[in-house]
């Protein structure tokens, strides 16, 4: 017998307080389309993929009925293309893209991810090929995301890669300027990238996954907040360590949201149930913040001073009580805190509590990085890459991912309002302080060599 | 095997299930199962007891109700029947939820919905609660959905008499409650 409590406590948090699942994810490795033959390439990881995918969104649709949670996103994760299509060069790898794009519309999902390289250490003719299409490919497709990864802890930060990523963003802004450089949303530079993130747009299926695996993003911004709400009015008093622990407790439940669907939809997709991915994931809907967060916590904003301890605390208990949770936890896993996906987040960026040097403080100690951040549409390729240099060596140093999605919007300057619409929501353009003053150490290029793994203070 | 139904409701105070059990031992019957819950300032509970040396139910209820009579109560006793029917076939335990103003007629005709999909109701509470001034019920229908059923069909049919109504309402499987709250 259930009691009340269980039942009511469920109802609020699905209807007040936007628990939902953000993502399922299904993984799909391309590895074994491989072919020399761009139209038989092109058609076999088509087939494959909406063969695969075909009853996805309507297997989602289900089970997300049975149990009255709602699968916001259903996507699709593909190996990297860099090296599944090592053979063809940028002209065929838009082709490719142009493929991913076609199949994900067939089957109705929202974005499929994968379109990336993984150079950490050194680029390849296929991974040179990718990178070299990525602004094409991003302008040409609606669907598709792209990553790269130009750093790990183990090798390093490839800073050729850096700076080849700095002017591939700018081209991608510039081919899609009529959408306020819309194409750059969709390109996400790593530090240390999980093989099984089902988040866009930094989806793939690594080279270590199975054939096909479901991944689950589970969100709940909004039922975190609440809950801290809920027990500072029980007891105003409530000192850090027990909201902690009240944090802690809710994401236990909503990452039991995600196991319970991602195993089923794996369940009757027949494809092997991956990880659960506890992220704070936001939407630009009131209520659905994780800004309004650091406010419940005692904060006048995000980005004041207090922010990165408040951070770094949600992060740790997101972490706990997930990883309880769940038999399998992976992905990016912590808060995210996207600029313009947070409506909280992108009127402090706004209002000028919240920076970009405090945010890339902030990355040093949760799940993501500079992510969805507008840039004045004069910051240079060298400046953007010394931005992602910076935020790849936090991610290098503190063995944790971090990544950088920045939008240089062509032909607009700091305080300018952009428009991305949908999930990638609004937000006025930061201010880049110093540009262009760093081309001379991001055009040495070369590696900067891995770091010790003692002596780590 | 000896069996009876005893069913006692009243006024609640302390010391009842202390009348009840003494005056149930020493008649010789033991306990088998039982189920009590106060409604506001009212108990009600539910034995099944084994009586193995057959005391007369007349004589049991006299005790019983001579003990508590003093205490605004009163005890019903009847056989227990045979065996019970075959069990029903499969079926998925779903949580129907309504939430609204209290009317007259509600409960009828949410139970008649859920009945003429052989929905089994297997628990069931009424919650009053305060809002905005305003007596606002939220209804918990714990049930067994054949498997023949649909539970879009379930959910279409109930919200098509909660629309009636006013009332707010969901259909879930029974899992997710347990999944998000229990360890």
């Amino acid at each position: 017998m259930l009691n009340d409590r269980e039942v009511l406590s469920t109802l609020s948090m699905i209807k007040n307080e936007n628990l939902d699942v953000r993502t399922v994810t299904l993984g799909i490795s391309l590895l074994d389309c491989a072919s020399h033959d761009l139209p038989r390439f092109t058609d076999t990881i088509y087939k494959r993929i909406t063969t695969l995918a075909k009853d996805l969104v309507a297997v989602c649709d289900e089970v997300g009925d049975r149990y009255g949670i709602p699968v916001v996103n259903k996507r699709i994760s593909v190996s990297p293309i860099a090296v599944a299509a090592a053979p063809f060069d940028s002209r065929g790898m838009v082709e490719v893209a142009k493929t991913l794009d076609q199949a994900a519309r067939d089957v109705n999902v929202d974005f499929i991810g994968g379109f990336g390289a993984l150079v950490e250490k050194g680029m390849a003719k296929g991974d040179l090929a990718l990178i070299e299409a990525i602004p094409e490919a991003l302008d040409v497709t609606h669907r598709m995301c792209s990553s790269v990864n130009v750093a790990t802890t183990r090798a390093g930060i490839n800073m050729d890669a850096v700076g080849l990523m700095g002017r591939t963003i700018k081209a991608a802004a510039e081919r899609t300027k009529d959408r306020d450089g819309l194409g750059c949303a969709k390109l996400v530079v790593f530090a240390n990238i999980p093989e099984d993130v089902p988040f866009m747009a930094g989806a793939y299926l690594g080279v270590g996954e199975a054939s096909s695996v479901i991944n689950v993003g589970v969100s709940g911004p909004g039922v975190v907040k609440k809950a801290i709400d809920r027990a500072l009015q029980d007891n105003p008093g409530a000192h850090l360590g027990e909201l902690a622990d009240v944090i802690k407790r809710t994401a236990y439940k909503v990452t039991r949201v995600g196991e319970i669907i991602g195993r089923e939809v794996a369940r009757i997709l027949a494809v092997e149930f991956g990880i659960v991915d506890l992220s704070l994931a936001p939407t630009p809907n009131v209520g659905d913040s994780v800004g309004e967060i650091f406010q419940s916590l005692g904060l006048g904003a995000i980005g004041v001073p207090g922010s990165t301890a408040a951070l770094a605390m949600l992060n740790d208990a997101v972490k706990k009580g997930g990883a309880f949770a769940s038999s399998r936890v992976g992905g990016l896993s912590g808060a995210f805190i996207p600029v313009s996906e947070d409506l909280n987040i992108a009127a402090a960026a706004a209002g000028g509590q919240l920076c970009l040097e405090k945010l890339e403080a902030m990355t040093a100690v949760c799940s993501v990085g500079l992510d969805m951040v507008a840039l004045p549409g004069d910051t240079t390729a060298e400046t953007l890459s010394a931005i992602i240099a910076d935020e790849m060596a936090i991610g290098m140093i503190n063995k944790k991912t971090t990544a950088a999605r920045l939008i240089p919007v062509p032909g607009k300057k700091a305080g300018d309002k952009v428009h991305f619409g949908g999930l990638l929501g609004e937000a006025e353009i930061m201010p880049v302080r110093s540009n262009g003053v760093s081309a001379g150490f991001v055009s040495r290029g070369g590696a900067i060599p891995a770091p010790l793994q003692a002596l780590i203070n | 095997m000896n069996k009876f139904v005893l069913s006692v409701i009243g006024k609640d105070k302390p010391g009842i299930l202390a009348q009840i059990s003494t005056i149930l031992f020493t008649h010789g019957c033991n306990i088998e199962d039982v189920s009590q819950t106060i409604l506001q300032t009212e108990f009600a509970s539910i034995f099944i007891v084994l009586n193995p040396d057959a005391h007369p139910l007349e004589k049991i209820g006299q005790a019983l109700n001579e003990a508590l009579g003093g205490m605004e109560l009163s005890a019903h006793l009847r056989p227990m029947a045979a065996p019970a029917p075959a069990p029903a076939g499969p079926s998925q335990p779903f949580v129907i939820t309504t939430q609204g103003v209290d009317k007259p007629g509600t409960i009828s005709a949410v139970t008649t919905a859920i009945a003429s999909l052989a929905c089994n109701v297997v628990n069931f509470r009424a919650i009053i609660t305060q809002e905005n001034g305003v007596d606002e019920m939220i209804m918990i229908f714990e049930v067994d959905m054949p498997m023949g059923v649909d539970h879009r069909q379930l959910r279409q049919v109930m919200q098509e008499v909660c629309a009636r109504f006013g009332l707010g309402v969901s259909v879930q499987h029974r899992d997710i409650f347990e999944t998000i709250h229990r360890v």
